[in-house]
């Protein structure tokens, strides 16, 4: 009987070292899949890299080029430093995709997957920060499944743990094409920005609820040229407005850049909107980039809430692209308010200088201008609206400077004025600051109905040399007298 | 007692300790190969409180190795078997999973005559939200439109929301402009709706407001919505029609491929729905009866608005309507562009039209007015990005001119490639408009129309 039973346990323990055996080939072949898996989700972004990467490799006189090996093995989490990598010489022709050729493209980074001792290592295979403990599971588990219902964050990721959330968030929408993440009430720390693919059939769609809060980690760091929490299209570029999934969005929520990163970059994708956010402490609120499309990159920012970082390059809107639509902004703390470029309307947003910068600008139009701006007003930029020689009309605009601050206190600013100016006001405080409605010099523009007191205005106002014939400058302070 | 039954007994005796020994000395050696069969069982349980009617996720759950016999019968082990279902009851960190604890359906909602089953828990579901996909499956490759129908006819005054997923119909979905039996329609971003490739029907994928009448704006019933999501005519079917009354709401809709965007109905006086259209982007179908909105009643507003591939952007046949940030966009295609002397961004055939900051992006007319029309055009932009076919033409008049423009440019970024680009053409002199800060410039127009009207010289 004894006999039995060691032979039992015997067999038993036999049996578990097979079943061991075969879990851990499961488990490798799991590992292996969600690699190829991942490889495949990052695929259009690193290809392009990778493609560069291979125009761009430097031969020696022999005709090879230097890549990263690792010197010893580099399990799943390793840091990537000089000590445990180094430069070899190799073939160009035989060498993987993705492959790393300069120790700084990868100093700092972190191994997704285990490596050995003479692997390539494959920046498709790297991770920006330390996987945490918990994603392993996760990414096994629930952030490969994917559903017909709402991505909701929560179901896969906790809020509210002080932890990096980066690489969790960025694997959801990785594993999600085409769908909307939904995030509830709490704080998500991430430390690099969250990229999104601006092809239709992988782009990620952003909801938030009114307390969630997507926060810049401690160990922020941004990448190159994506310095936003949120960087819509930059994954993978596409110009595209006809296929179903080509609008995506940000709505709701806020983005706190704990004054270290942007809030939301649009690098590609047309028609992305940006919606009833609040986004504060940040060195720029929005960046709309130069689209791929010749800079049609036709963004719409609609109720929005900025509140910059009250640094000297803090900016509210930044806009490269054509064809931009900006409405309901408001925008504090920031040195300009905002900077737009060809083709964009702007109605409905004031921008306040809170952080009482000298030499500030409320809205700075550049490129050819084609900006109308209906209903906006500046408070206490020295300079409300610097239009430059740019073409464009303001409407029911309005320029006021109720802190008394500055050096000079400018509502419309303009080398050679080719805009209309149309209805709007200026409010000058009392005080020794130099005024002017307009400054310009030369060009076909117009004033028609402005709106200021003209006893406060210095000798460079030069408002009546654009005043159409017969019509005046209405001055308030008439109606303040009889109020 | 006699030797025979002594004996009996005594082997008895022999026997019974014959199996105490053995059943003990099997005990025994039971317990020393016990290490490798552990009492022990890894079995899945509640990491944190888990409200009646939520979803059960990895985050809410642990797995934990506990003593086989502390179990419940029918406990639960493996947390793949909890994953994804809801809780029935209210559960607490610690608590095990057993079948009657969890259920594959988001629970009902509680009915309004029984408030103990409201238990505060917020999820879509109890805030009044109808879960499109407790009842449909997207993403099936079939026809849904009967069971969607079906949905919304036996959730009068509901807001029904459709989650992510491919949606197929093969005929108009509508709802009732009872306000009684009204359902508001709220889409997540990539609910995604498309016609069946046997789509026949001359109507709307959408048509809101088609069954019943309902007349007045008292009743709150009369007041609903369509939100998100994306409506795709795959050229050949129309997308949303809004039709008889109501206070309608059509939101952060893509529409794509549609013959018709939107289309809401009016009879000639202009009576109809009452329709507010904001941040909807229509893709059209490239061919020339594609039309991006077609307003027939009088008094909506169309704002944030982005018009790709028709042949006309906007067409309003409706008068008192208010246009703000449109930007209508004209794409070139073989077989369709040979109609594009004829495309217009704004076609107004009604009056006291108000536009404001609308843009026509290429279109071969801008705005173009028909002879009853006298509305206002402020702050509104022509460019053409394309020298193709030469003529652009800021606005156009049938008739007399009769409408106000102001600060409003035609202008075009090819002005040294032989372009003709008229600001204003009017089909008969006369009329009592007026023209004022405007930007274009003069040397490139041939038409002097608007000398007539000018009150400023343009800007250059």
């Amino acid at each position: 009987m004894r006999q039995n039973a060691k032979k039992t346990a015997l067999s038993r323990r036999l049996l578990c070292a097979l079943l061991c055996i075969a879990f851990l080939f499961g488990a490798l072949m799991l590992s292996a899949c969600d690699s190829s898996d991942a490889d495949a989700s990052v695929e259009d972004g690193s290809e392009a890299v990778t493609d560069a990467g291979k125009s761009e490799f430097t031969l020696d006189e022999n005709g090879m080029v230097d890549v990263l090996v690792f010197l010893e093995d580099a399990p799943k989490g390793t840091r990537i430093t000089s000590k445990n990598t180094e430069i070899v010489k190799m073939d160009p022709t035989n060498l993987p995709r993705n492959v790393v050729t300069d120790l700084n493209d990868a100093r700092g980074k972190y191994t997704s997957k285990d490596f050995f001792a003479g692997d390539y290592v494959i920046e498709s295979r790297l991770l920006k920060s330390k996987p945490l403990e918990i994603s392993d599971d996760l990414i096994k588990q629930d952030i490969a499944r994917t559903d017909n219902d709402y991505i909701v964050v929560t179901d896969f990721i906790k809020a509210n743990t002080g932890d990096d959330l980066y690489d969790n968030l960025q694997m959801l929408i990785n594993k999600n094409p085409g769908r909307t993440l939904y995030f509830p009430d709490g704080e998500y720390l991430i430390s690099h920005p969250l990229e999104t693919s601006s092809k239709p059939a992988s782009s990620t769609s952003f909801y938030l609820s009114g307390g969630a809060v997507i926060r810049a980690h401690e160990k922020w760091k941004a990448d190159g040229t994506k310095r936003a929490l949120i960087c819509f299209g930059s994954l993978s570029e596409e110009n595209n407005i006809r296929t179903p999934g080509s609008n995506f969005y940000i709505m709701g929520g806020i983005l706190d850049g704990k004054g270290r990163a942007d809030g939301v970059s649009v690098d590609s994708g047309r028609e992305t909107l940006i919606k009833n956010v609040v986004i504060v402490n940040v060195r720029y609120g929005i960046h709309i980039k130069d689209g791929i499309n010749n800079g049609s990159s036709d963004s719409d920012i609609d109720d929005v809430t900025i509140i910059g970082n009250g640094t000297h390059n803090s900016y509210g809107i930044v806009t490269v692209g054509y064809d931009n639509t900006i409405s309901n902004a408001r925008i504090y703390n920031t040195k300009v308010g905002m900077q737009v470029s060809s083709g964009t309307f702007v109605a409905d947003c004031t921008v306040e200088n809170t952080a009482k910068i000298e030499g500030g600008t409320g809205f700075l139009c550049s490129g050819t201008g084609d900006a109308w701006y209906s209903d906006c007003t500046s408070i206490d930029y020295d300079i409300a609206f610097d239009i430059g020689s740019t073409k464009g009309f303001y409407k029911q605009c309005n320029a006021l400077w109720p802190s008394n601050m500055g050096a000079q206190h400018i509502a419309f600013k303009a080398t050679s004025l080719r805009s209309a100016i149309i209805g709007c006001s200026a409010d000058f405080p009392e005080g020794e600051i130099p005024s002017a409605f307009l400054t310009a010099s030369g060009g076909s523009g117009k004033v028609v109905a402005p709106v200021f007191d003209t006893t406060k205005v210095n000798g460079d106002d030069v408002t009546a040399a654009y005043l159409e014939e017969g019509t005046v400058i209405i001055t308030p302070a008439v109606i303040k007298k009889e109020d | 007692m006699n030797v025979k039954n002594i004996k009996i007994t005594l082997c008895c005796l022999a026997l019974c300790i014959l199996a105490c020994i053995s059943f003990v000395s099997c005990d025994a050696i039971a317990d020393e190969s016990a290490p490798e069969v552990s009492s022990k069982v890894e079995v899945v349980r509640v990491l944190e409180n888990i409200d009646k009617g939520v979803k059960i996720t990895n985050a809410k759950i642990e797995v934990v190795s506990v003593d086989k016999d502390s179990l419940p019968p029918a406990t639960i082990l493996s947390k793949d078997e909890v994953i994804g279902k809801y809780a029935k009851i209210d559960m607490i960190a610690g608590d095990y999973f057993t079948p009657v604890k969890i259920t594959d359906k988001r629970p009902e909602t509680p009915s309004a005559d029984d408030p103990t089953e409201d238990d505060g828990v917020l999820n879509f579901k109890d805030a009044g939200y109808v879960i499109v996909s407790d009842y449909v499956k997207a993403d099936t490759g079939t026809d849904v439109s009967d069971a969607i129908q079906k949905l919304i006819d036996e959730n009068p005054n509901k807001t029904l929301y459709f989650p992510d997923g491919v949606y197929l119909i093969s005929k108009p979905i509508t709802t009732s402009a009872d306000p009684s039996k009204s359902v508001s329609l709220e889409l997540s971003n990539y609910a995604h709706f498309k016609p069946t490739e046997d789509w026949s029907s001359e109507e709307a994928m959408f048509r809101l407001g088609a069954t019943d009448m309902a007349e007045g704006i008292v009743n709150e019933g009369n007041y609903y919505s369509l939100t998100g999501g994306i409506i795709d005519g795959n050229k050949i079917a129309d997308a949303i029609s809004v039709e008889n009354a109501g206070i309608v709401s059509l939101r952060y809709i893509s529409i794509k491929g549609a013959v018709v965007g939107i289309h809401v109905k009016g009879d000639e006086q202009g009576r109809g729905p009452r329709t507010d259209i904001h941040t909807v982007n229509i893709v059209g179908s490239l061919t020339l009866d594609s039309i991006g909105a077609l307003i027939e009643s009088n008094g909506n507003t169309l704002t944030n608005m982005r018009i790709a591939s028709n042949q006309i952007a906007i067409k309003l046949c409706g008068s008192d309507n208010f246009l703000r940030n449109l930007h209508p966009l004209y794409i070139f295609g073989s077989g369709f562009s040979e109609g594009y002397m004829e495309s217009v961004a704004f076609y107004d055939e009604g009056t006291r039209n108000f536009y404001d900051n609308c843009y026509n992006d290429q279109f071969a007319i801008g705005f173009y007015m028909s002879k009853d029309t006298a509305s206002v055009y402020d702050c509104c932009f022509n460019y053409w990005y394309s020298p193709n076919y030469y003529v652009h033409i800021g606005f156009s008049a049938e008739g007399q001119f009769n409408s106000i423009i102001r600060s409003t440019s035609v202008d075009t970024n090819h002005a040294s490639s032989g372009t003709r680009c008229e600001f204003l053409i009017v089909g008969e002199k006369g009329g009592k408009g007026i023209i004022q800060a405007v930007y274009f410039n003069p040397e490139q127009v041939s038409d002097d129309a608007y000398l007539d009207y000018i009150v400023d010289e343009p800007i250059y």
